[in-house]
């Protein structure tokens, strides 16, 4: 079965789905900006714990004291996890790449794990180094003697899904944007179709205006073609009416 | 019917006023859903983002206190401690999500606040431990700025999507109308005119999805019985003369048909022809994919290498390299067209994809250089191929104003994905629907009857107004507002793109304009007045579309065939240079852009004067 559609339903559907994939996309907008802010949050609070576990640990360096022999660092870093939600592990080790101290008792003079110094290898400009390693993510910064040389780093370690973790539920972005969407087609459709009726309803008059034979009236350039067409058809029937019966008289002398 | 009827037989500003109101409505539509949709997100989220921001602060109000306590634990007393203030708008500074800090005493005395009077929010207290002990209080203020920058962010992007919207239905409907309405009404017209000197055989109805097509069908109708009782009275006629053996008759019969004999053709003189949607409009939805990635390359390219006049070489580069890649296009489609159009537009789109998308992955400066020229280059020639298409010469009128509004429209839509997706996703995105719109349109495309010639020597001025108009665009758009504050705010880089579309699109629709040159002179005055004034860049850009557009109405749709485009794309490449330039002198992209207008309108003065006269405005937008 083939639909026909006239002109204004065409462009009436055409409009609305237009309508409806900009309003899709206004939606996915939101639900990228929301997720932006939350990661950024989440982000900004990594960044401000590691740093001033950095600056701390540098400050107790400043006294001389190398950084293996820096006992307090362990409970400066039990403090840290146990205030911050979310973080699973500290972790400082030496400029060598081996475990000084650490949340994780057990890795105390391991050597850290190869992404973590690929990590740190690749990074050149950024204060901070990130790496992603067995479903967590570490995020690491260098610590600086007073002379400016890197005696280690100190990397906090969060699950991956802290940050990936879509706080937006897309069912209900979903209804939320059901509602709005199906008033704004509602709108457009209606609109569309009104619009292109003024058009068509000249059109139509001077179609009715044509059928019953009437010379069409007023201005513009296609009323005066139809003006002087509709004469001419005119015209012509009534020639070739006459010449009809003309014809028809001489047929009948025959 | 003349190429010419079309001028005198439609009436533009119906087609116009439609479109606009088309475009008004659509824009109010999904301003007002895109608003709710957007609020209920925000309020649905906003406990979400308020208590991870209370988080944050928790954090910042802890390492405070750790720190303060410290201090006090080595027998510093809390009020005697020094440095606190410089220590305490440091961390304000790194922290843009507190809004202040102070530090009381277990009294609650504040000892300590940056700033000094703290701003409106809900404070969050953390005690200052000293050993089991608290000696005071640090009280952190939330700042609201995540929550401002969403709610801006979104404020900006519901007035994006409405103008992107506004001006996609705007396009459509004034396409529609003028297949629908304005070239039917044309052919119509010519039809009834030949059938009122005669010509009975030449009319030809309209088709059915036209409104016209009962006022045709009402003519077709009252033709019907002059048509049968002519040709039964010619067939009489053929009658008596057969058996009017003596040619008594002869005279009596001639008579009775003189009327009709001679004067009125029931023969149609030529074949109908087949009245099919004209495929060059594939070119818009090919040239709004093209241009989507737009606003994102200036800052692409920006954060390929550090800070630095190379920087903004590369920016430069990068921008001149897909414009130059443009006009090469085109005139390898002039020279392709009318000997392999399918596989133009195939290998075209092809190119144009694959390079845009593969800016998802790459990092290196120069590739992305070499990316941007491949994807201008595959762009404009398919994009010219399908323009070229079998009555593009009818069309002209309205498909370059169209082109132009959809070129800025589709870095809207640009702005929006990246602002979804993310910005390389957005390069990705835009690669593989430009393949995929090329695959879809391959089997339209014919090949072109005609291939018009590049005609550069004929009208400079105008050619120069053209070249300028772009360039001033393209150099504020892309290069100042790219590189700009909000480089990273793509919903917002869209938004300039759409306003100056806006603005553009009403010059095209109200048809008054000044000489081209004074135009210019507008145009120019936009980057001046956002360089020189804060948060003027919205008037700015309203500027650069009205300018631009009055001084692309005003040299008429004759300059809008190859040589004009050719001149656009060279215009674009030619501000880019003057932007590189500029930044040698360590001069804002914004000013050159200024300075390219002012340079130009004296150019097109010179010239216009010299020349022809400037062509008259186009009949419709």
């Amino acid at each position: 079965m083939q639909i026909r559609l006239t002109f204004q339903r065409r462009l009436a559907l055409m409009v609305a789905a237009a309508t409806v994939t900009v309003i899709a996309l206004v939606a996915t907008v939101g639900v990228g900006v929301v997720e932006r802010a939350h990661r950024d949050l989440i982000d900004s609070r990594l960044e401000f714990v590691l740093t001033t576990l950095d600056g701390t640990i540098e400050a107790s360096l400043d006294l001389g004291l190398p950084l293996g022999e820096l006992r307090e660092i362990e409970d400066l870093l039990e403090r840290t996890l146990s205030a911050e939600p979310g973080i699973e592990a500290i972790e400082v080790f030496d400029a060598t790449g081996v475990s000084r101290f650490g949340t994780d008792r057990g890795a105390a003079n391991e050597p850290i794990p190869h992404a973590w110094v690929t990590a740190i290898r690749n990074n050149r400009s950024d204060p901070l180094w990130r790496a992603v390693d067995r479903g967590g993510l570490t995020i690491g910064a260098p610590i600086l003697t007073d002379f400016g040389a890197i005696a280690g780093d100190v990397a906090i370690v969060v699950p991956l899904d802290l940050l990936e973790r879509s706080p937006v539920d897309a069912g209900i972005v979903f209804l939320l944007t059901l509602g709005p969407a199906l008033a704004a087609i509602a709108i457009v459709l209606i609109a569309v179709v009104l619009a292109a009726r003024p058009a068509a309803r000249v059109f139509d008059t001077m179609a009715g205006d044509v059928a019953a034979g009437r010379v069409p009236t007023g201005g513009g350039v296609l009323t005066a073609a139809a003006a002087a067409a509709v004469a001419r058809i005119a015209a012509t029937g009534e020639s070739v009416g006459r010449a009809d019966r003309i014809l028809q008289a001489i047929d009948a002398e025959i | 019917m003349r190429k010419s009827d079309v001028r005198r037989t439609t009436d533009p500003a119906r087609g116009d006023r439609f479109a606009v109101l088309v475009g008004l409505v659509v824009g109010l539509a999904i301003a007002l859903a895109s608003a709710a949709t957007l609020y209920l997100i925000e309020r649905t989220h906003h406990d979400d983002l308020a208590l991870t921001t209370e988080r944050v602060t928790r954090s910042i109000g802890s390492a405070v206190a750790d720190t303060v306590g410290r201090a006090v634990g080595f027998g510093l007393p809390l009020r005697a401690l020094y440095g606190v203030d410089a220590y305490l708008e440091d961390i304000i500074r790194r922290n843009p999500e507190v809004a202040a800090i102070a530090i009381a005493d277990d009294s609650g005395e504040t000892l300590f606040s940056v700033p000094a009077e703290a701003p409106p929010g809900t404070p969050i207290s953390v005690q200052i431990p000293v050993g089991a002990a608290a000696v005071g209080l640090i009280v952190v203020t939330p700042s609201q700025r995540i929550l401002d920058v969403v709610a801006r962010t979104l404020a900006v992007t519901v007035l994006s999507a409405s103008l992107f919207g506004a001006l996609l239905a705007g396009i459509l409907a004034r396409a529609f109308a003028a297949e629908r309405i304005d070239l039917r009404q044309g052919r119509l017209i010519a039809s009834l005119r030949s059938l009122a000197r005669g010509g009975f055989g030449d009319y030809s109805p309209v088709g059915g999805d036209s409104p016209l097509q009962r006022l045709g069908a009402a003519f077709a109708r009252r033709l019907a019985p002059v048509r049968r009782e002519a040709r039964q009275a010619l067939a009489l006629a053929d009658e008596i003369r057969a058996v009017d053996f003596d040619a008594s008759l002869g005279p009596r019969v001639d008579e009775a048909l003189a009327p009709i004999e001679g004067k009125i053709r029931f023969d149609a003189t030529h074949p109908p022809s087949r009245r099919r949607t004209w495929k060059g409009w594939w070119a818009v939805p090919l040239l709004l994919l093209g241009t989507s990635v737009h606003p994102l390359v200036p800052s692409f390219a920006f954060d390929r290498l550090d800070p630095g006049l190379m920087q903004s070489l590369e920016v430069s580069a990068s921008v001149a390299a897909q414009f130059l890649g443009c006009a090469l296009g085109l005139l390898a489609a002039l020279v392709l067209a009318s000997r392999s159009a399918a596989a133009t537009v195939g290998f075209g789109t092809l190119l144009a994809g694959t390079a845009t998308a593969a800016t998802a992955i790459i990092r290196d400066p120069t590739i992305f250089l070499a990316l941007r020229f491949c994807a201008g280059l595959g762009l404009w020639a398919a994009l010219w191929v399908v323009l070229l298409q079998p009555g593009f010469r009818l069309r002209r009128p309205w498909f370059w104003s169209l082109m132009v509004l959809a070129a800025l429209a589709g870095s809207g839509l640009g702005g929006l994905v990246a602002e979804a997706l993310g910005r390389r996703d957005a390069f990705a995105s835009a690669g593989v629907s430009l393949v995929v719109l090329g695959l879809a349109i391959l089997a339209l495309v014919e090949r072109p009857r005609s291939v018009p010639r590049l005609r550069l020597g004929r009208r400079p001025g105008e050619l120069v107004a053209v070249a300028t108009a772009f360039a001033v665009a393209m150099t504020w758009l892309e290069l100042a507002l790219g590189t700009g504050d909000i480089r990273y705010s793509y919903a917002e880089l869209g938004l300039h793109f759409c306003l100056t579309g806006v603005a553009a699109a009403g010059v095209f629709v109200i048809r008054r304009h000044p000489a081209p040159a004074l135009a210019l002179v507008v145009a120019a005055a936009g980057p001046a007045l956002g360089a020189l004034v804060p948060d003027a860049a919205i008037a700015a850009s309203l500027l650069v579309g009205l300018g631009g557009a009055m001084a692309l109405s005003a040299v008429g749709e004759r300059v809008w065939a190859p040589e004009g485009a050719l001149a656009a794309m060279v215009g674009c490449v030619a501000g880019a240079a003057f932007a590189a330039g500029a930044a040698w002198f360590d001069v804002e992209p914004a000013f050159a852009a200024a300075a390219v207008g002012v340079v130009g309108a004296m150019l097109t003065a010179v010239l216009t004067m010299r020349g022809p006269a400037v062509a008259p405005a186009r009949p419709g937008a």
